[in-house]
């Protein structure tokens, strides 16, 4: 395995951190919710021998599970991981072959549009990003991926399974006051897990990060996170070791999902 | 209290980053600490106290992490680093300082019959797996989990620059665990070149934890029986404990001992001692560095030696921080905040019974730093010589609002 080339886990990533990503979507961004306002579809995307998911639209409300279901909808199906993850990053790919839910393409026009619209989010144009209200968007779409990315790298990347055998324990909560954006990471009896929203029990490491530019600097690895500490630019309380663990994760998220989208453009 | 200002280290900061890694990289990063409470930028100092670039005074109680033992600026060991200085300190050659040195510091280390040296504790620990690899013709290192033994790829604490072949020779086991130990030593029975530790634990981020009774002894015992190097790392509690290494105040025996800190009170240079057997190895593994011979270290260090030994450094060291330690205890009883005071008097660590992630500790010590005392919430602390009982009283008294704001505060 190189350091980025894994890419049975980059398709993972793709498939149970972007894709979920689709599910709040709708409700930030007024084009996605026009998009599906009253679309009806289900699409199922499996790679062989690897991770599938299954976006369903009922009445403009978009649900994506980490599986695709025994009935109903189209699904595509992947034969390799690469083949997949060309789909996501636009690169040149054999199409997947469709297994079920031929005559039920038309209705994922919806989908296309609002697969469109996530892209435009997460991977923004620099005049896009003049907008205020489109950058704090992004900021929470793209914050919503790497909190579900790493729990998925905290699996299954060597160099992160590495920085966790040397991180304690315990629960981290990231604060952005100004978006407003809460979140928590729980590393516990071996096992990484993420949730949006205030952790119910007090927190073993509070990092605050002062403002949304700096939270977008720190998720695309543009600001050394020891600067941005000594700049007074993000606050860390509690167990530092925890944060220092949690920051290699998130840097590996980035050499996988960060580095792949750079590539394509 | 005087609040300080830190707005000249902000700025300093700020360029830095701009030119540096990360601001400021390695121990002394303010991440480490606690950034935005304390300095970034030292200017000056004198004694047991320093001078930020801002102007603040702080009563110092890291001593530049350990090597200040006689105080800062020290008359005699800067004056003799002076006159070697007007001879010149960077040669073709050592100079007669380096055999000078080296007979100095044998005839202190008792089991010792040879000496080295280098600029960091790094240089030896790392020298000293080689000359044990070199002598047994073993490959494997054990160490303890979780302590410091420097920034080279076999032991860094960091996550990143190193690959799992840089370790896959280095087996780690719990301090205090004498079993674990011996079952690291059963599975790779004959494999094993040496075992390292220091004198007592004292991790970055834990409690410093004295060792149990026979456990070094224990080490040693075994290391002797199954042919295995013991190498103390006694780089930061060298000439703090005994002037003859560690070793002796806890009295077991390692074959190698590197010494660091204290040995020259803040100039650059670092030593391996060992045992007459392991002088052949040590003499087939390569040792240099393009500044490892420089005389002016060597010329303090000398110094230093003397100061520590005719003035009965180490005990004075001793009862300042047994001061110290009554103090905190008798602070945390008054506040009804029970603390964990652990560690060696001369470099002790405090933190809060209650708390499990140093939040209140990080508060405590942004107060103390307000008060002009500088604490490290997450690092044991070091005594020198120049701290007179004047300013442990200074201290203890920022310690008792300290802790009362830490109550209020967490």
């Amino acid at each position: 395995m190189t350091r980025t080339g894994n890419e049975m886990l980059l398709s993972r990533l793709h498939l149970h951190a972007v894709l979920p990503a689709l599910e709040s979507l709708a409700n930030l961004v007024p084009q996605a919710g026009a998009a599906i306002a009253g679309a009806n579809f289900s699409l199922g995307l499996r790679v062989a021998h690897g991770p599938a998911a299954m976006v369903t639209a009922t009445d403009g409300v978009v649900r994506v599970e980490p599986a695709v279901s025994p009935r109903g909808g189209v699904v595509l199906h992947f034969f390799r991981a690469r083949q997949l993850n060309a789909i996501f990053l636009q690169r040149a790919a054999l199409p997947p072959l469709p297994v079920r839910g031929w005559l039920q393409f038309a209705k994922l026009r919806p989908f296309l549009r609002l697969a469109k619209a996530l892209d435009e989010a997460l991977q923004p144009t620099e005049a896009a990003m003049a907008d205020t209200e489109f950058r704090r968007r992004h900021l929470l779409l793209s914050f919503q991926v790497a909190l579900r990315a790493v729990p998925i790298v905290a699996r299954e990347d060597a160099l992160a399974i590495r920085a966790l055998k040397s991180t304690p324990p315990g629960l981290l909560v990231i604060r952005i006051p100004d978006v407003p954006f809460v979140a928590s990471v729980v590393w516990e009896n071996g096992v990484l897990s993420s949730a949006l929203g205030e952790p119910a029990r007090p927190a073993t490491t509070i990092v605050t990060i002062r403002d949304a530019d700096t939270a977008r600097l720190l998720l695309a690895a543009q600001i050394d996170p020891q600067a941005a500490l000594g700049l007074g630019r993000v606050r860390v309380d509690g167990l530092i070791p925890l944060a220092d663990g949690l920051d290699v994760l998130l840097h590996r998220v980035d050499a996988y999902l960060g580095t792949a989208a750079r590539a394509r453009s | 209290m005087n609040r300080p200002d830190y707005a000249k280290s902000a700025a300093l900061f700020a360029r830095a980053t701009q030119v540096i890694p990360g601001g400021i990289y390695g121990h002394t990063s303010p991440a480490a600490a606690l950034p935005g409470a304390s300095p970034y930028y030292a200017a000056r100092a004198e004694g047991c106290r320093y001078w930020d670039v801002d102007g603040n005074e702080f009563l110092d109680f890291m001593c530049a992490y350990g090597p200040i033992v006689l105080g800062y600026n020290h008359p005699e060991v800067e004056e003799a680093a002076a006159r070697q200085a007007r001879d010149g300190n960077c040669f073709n050659h050592p100079t007669a300082l380096m055999v000078e040195l080296a007979e100095r510091l044998v005839s202190l280390v008792d089991f010792a019959s040879w000496a080295v040296f280098g600029k960091n504790g790094a240089d030896m620990t790392t020298w000293c797996t080689q000359v044990a690899r070199e002598h047994t013709g073993a490959k494997k290192i054990l160490r303890v989990a979780g302590a410091y033994h420097g920034s080279h790829a076999w032991c860094s604490p960091g996550h990143g620059g190193w690959i799992d072949e840089d370790r896959a020779h280095v087996h780690a086991f719990p301090w205090n665990d004498l079993d674990a130990f011996r079952d690291l030593v059963k599975k790779h029975r004959g494999e094993i070149a040496a075992v390292v530790t220091t004198a007592f634990h004292h991790p970055a981020f834990g409690d410093s934890v004295m060792p149990a009774r026979g456990f070094l002894r224990g080490i040693q015992e075994t290391c002797r029986k199954e042919g295995i190097v013991f190498i103390l790392d006694d780089v930061r509690s060298g000439f703090r404990l005994h002037l003859g290494g560690s070793h002796r105040f806890f009295d077991f025996e390692p074959d190698l001992i590197c010494f660091c800190k204290a040995l020259a009170n803040g100039h650059p240079i670092s030593a391996a001692l060992g045992r007459p057997e392991l002088m052949a190895a040590a003499g087939r593994v390569f040792l240099t560095g393009s500044y490892w011979n420089s005389a002016i270290p060597m010329a303090a260090a000398l110094s230093t030696l003397k100061v520590i030994e005719r003035d009965g450094v180490i005990e004075r060291i001793g009862k300042a921080g047994a001061e110290l330690r009554e103090g905190f205890l008798k602070a945390a009883a008054k506040h009804a905040l029970p603390i964990r005071y652990t560690g060696h008097d001369s470099m002790p660590f405090m933190t809060f019974a209650d708390e499990s992630n140093f939040l209140r500790s990080q508060h405590f010590c942004r107060e103390m730093m307000q008060r002009g005392v500088f604490l490290h919430p997450h690092h044991n602390w070091f005594l020198c010589a120049a701290h007179e009982s004047r300013d442990i009283a200074q201290a203890l008294a920022a310690v008792d609002e300290g802790m009362a704001a830490a109550k209020a505060g967490v």
